[in-house]
C-alpha cells in the first residue's frame, strides 16, 4: 500500500442502519470497512496504519 | 536511513552498556506510570458517555414541556395592556376589544407568566416515518392571572401563539386538557384561551372557531369539529379561538442534526480491538417519501495498534547485527471522518448505504520497550525506552 508522510487518509464503503424512536431522536448501527488507505508515518519513522480493519459504530443521532 | 534508526545508533553504538540498578527501578516506575495512564481513558470515557447520557435524557424529558422562562410580578397596567387582547360581545378573542379586564381599580394582584416551548421534526423520511409527526412547531405564550380584591373570583388569560408545518400538535390550555389536532404544511396558529374559575358559577359558554389558511393564502373561518377532546376542552375552559399568524417555511426537506457514539475497531495487522468515540454533524436532504441523502462531519477520536517493529542496527561491539525488537504503544488517533450516504426509509427503520473518507488529522504514539539481541548469548542484551528522549539499558553478561 502506498505510504504517506502527511495526511494519511483512508476511504471507506459501510452500511448504516438507524432507527428513530421519536422527537428526532434516533438509534444507528454502522459496519464499515476501508476500500483503501495510506499510511501515517510518524515522527519517530514508525509506519502507522491510518485505518485498517472492519469498524463498529454505535450512536444516538438527533435531527431537526 | 529512518529516524527511528538514527536515534538507535545514536545511543547505542560506539558505547559501552553499564548495568545501573537504580536506572531499571526508574524505568520500571516510568512504565507503571504510563500504564496508570493509560487507565485515564477509561475515566474520561465512562465520563463522557454519562454526559451523553444525562444530557440525552434531560433533553428527552424537557424537549416537548413547556419551559416557563419567566414568572414575574408585572406593573398593573403593563398586564391590562396584554389582557386588551379580550373578547368581543360574541366571546370570540380579538385584540381590538377592549378587555374587561381593562379597569384596574379592583385588581389587587396580577401576575403574568411567560412560557415558550418549541419542538421541531424532520420532515426528512428517513427520520420521521411517521407522518403526523412531521413539521416543527413554535409557540410562546404568555399568562395572566388576575384576582379581583376581596373577591374568590379569579380570572386567568392564556395567549398562545403557535406556528407549525405539517404536524400534529396538542393544544394546551390551563386546565391541562389537550386537543390534537393535525396541521397541514404552513398553518400558523395564534390561540387565546380565556378561564374564568369563580367559585360555584359553571364555566362560562365556549366559542371555539379557528381560522385557517387555504391554499391561496385566505383566511378561511370555521368552526372547530367538536371531537372529545374539545368537548373536553369546552368544559373545562371558557373560551377558544384560533387565529392565524405568518405561515412559516414549507421547506422542511433539509434536515440536520448531530450524532455521537461509540466505535471498535479490528485491526488487520494486529488482530487488536481498538475503542473509540466520534461527536460530529450531519444534514439530510429528503428527494422523495423514502429516499434521502445525506452527510456527516465527525471528529473521531480512537486508539491506535500497538506496533512491533524490527530493526537490525550494527551493533557497537561490533559482532555484527543487533535485531531490536520494538513495541510502540500509540496512544491515540485523532480523525475526521466524511461519509456520503444515501438512505432508504421503511416505516421508522432506515438503511443506509455510505461511502467517505477518514482524514488522520493527529497521532501520538509512545515507545516504551526496546528488547535488542545479539547473536552471541553472551552479550544479549535489552533495553527499555520509556519515552522518545530516554533510554535505559541493561546488559546481561
Amino acid at each position: 500500500m502506498p505510504e504517506g508522510a502527511l495526511a494519511p487518509f483512508s476511504v471507506y464503503s459501510g452500511l448504516r442502519y438507524g432507527w428513530m424512536i421519536g422527537r428526532g431522536w434516533g438509534l444507528e448501527t454502522t459496519i464499515s470497512m476501508p476500500l483503501y488507505h495510506r499510511n501515517a508515518k510518524l515522527d519517530i519513522g514508525t509506519k502507522m496504519a491510518a485505518d485498517q480493519g472492519i469498524r463498529f459504530e454505535l450512536g444516538v443521532m438527533k435531527v431537526f | 536511513m529512518e529516524p527511528i534508526e538514527r536515534h538507535i545508533k545514536q545511543h547505542f553504538d560506539n558505547k559501552s552498556y553499564s548495568y545501573n540498578e537504580a536506572h531499571w527501578l526508574d524505568a520500571q516506575k516510568l512504565i507503571a506510570e504510563n500504564k496508570r495512564r493509560r487507565r485515564g481513558w477509561l475515566i474520561w470515557w465512562t465520563g463522557g458517555v454519562s454526559l451523553i447520557l444525562i444530557t440525552f435524557l434531560a433533553y428527552w424529558t424537557l424537549s416537548d414541556t413547556t419551559i416557563i422562562v419567566s414568572n414575574m410580578d408585572t406593573d398593573p397596567i403593563e398586564a391590562v395592556e396584554i389582557a386588551k387582547l379580550g373578547t368581543d360581545q360574541n366571546g370570540i378573542v380579538n385584540s381590538s376589544h377592549e378587555s374587561p379586564m381593562e379597569n384596574t381599580d379592583n385588581i389587587s394582584s396580577e401576575r403574568v407568566g411567560i412560557s415558550l416551548s418549541s419542538g421541531q421534526s424532520f420532515k426528512n423520511p428517513s427520520t420521521h416515518p411517521n407522518k403526523k409527526d412531521q413539521g416543527s412547531y413554535s409557540a410562546y405564550s404568555i399568562k395572566i392571572n388576575k384576582r379581583e380584591k376581596n373577591s374568590a373570583v379569579s380570572e386567568s388569560s392564556d395567549i398562545l401563539n403557535q406556528t407549525f408545518t405539517n404536524q400534529q400538535k396538542p393544544i394546551e390550555n390551563s386546565a391541562n386538557t389537550r386537543v390534537e389536532k393535525n396541521y397541514a404544511a404552513g398553518e400558523s396558529e395564534s390561540a387565546i384561551v380565556l378561564n374564568q374559575e369563580k367559585e360555584g358559577v359553571e364555566p362560562s359558554e365556549l366559542k371555539v372557531q379557528q381560522n385557517l389558511l387555504d391554499e391561496s393564502n385566505t383566511v378561511v373561518t370555521e368552526p372547530v369539529s367538536k371531537t372529545e377532546e374539545v368537548i373536553a376542552l369546552e368544559n373545562a375552559t371558557g373560551q377558544l379561538n384560533i387565529v392565524p399568524i405568518t405561515p412559516v417555511s414549507k421547506n422542511a426537506n433539509f434536515g440536520f442534526g448531530f450524532v455521537a457514539g461509540y466505535l471498535m475497531q479490528k485491526q488487520f495487522t494486529e488482530g487488536q480491538w481498538l475503542n473509540g468515540a466520534y461527536l460530529g454533524g450531519r444534514a439530510n436532504w429528503a428527494l422523495s417519501p423514502k429516499w434521502s441523502i445525506g452527510t456527516d462531519l465527525s471528529l473521531v477520536i480512537q486508539e491506535m495498534e500497538t506496533v512491533h517493529f524490527h530493526h537490525d542496527v550494527i551493533s557497537g561491539y561490533g559482532f555484527g547485527r543487533d535485531s531490536i525488537v520494538t513495541d510502540l504503544y500509540a496512544k491515540r488517533a485523532v480523525t475526521l471522518q466524511i461519509p456520503l450516504a444515501v438512505s432508504y426509509a421503511f416505516g421508522k427503520h432506515t438503511i443506509s448505504g455510505m461511502i467517505g473518507s477518514r482524514i488522520l488529522l493527529d497521532a501520538q504514539a509512545r515507545m516504551e520497550k526496546l528488547h535488542y539481541t545479539n547473536a552471541d548469548p553472551e552479550n544479549t542484551a535489552s533495553g527499555v525506552i520509556v519515552s522518545r528522549s530516554t533510554v535505559l539499558t541493561k546488559k546481561n553478561s
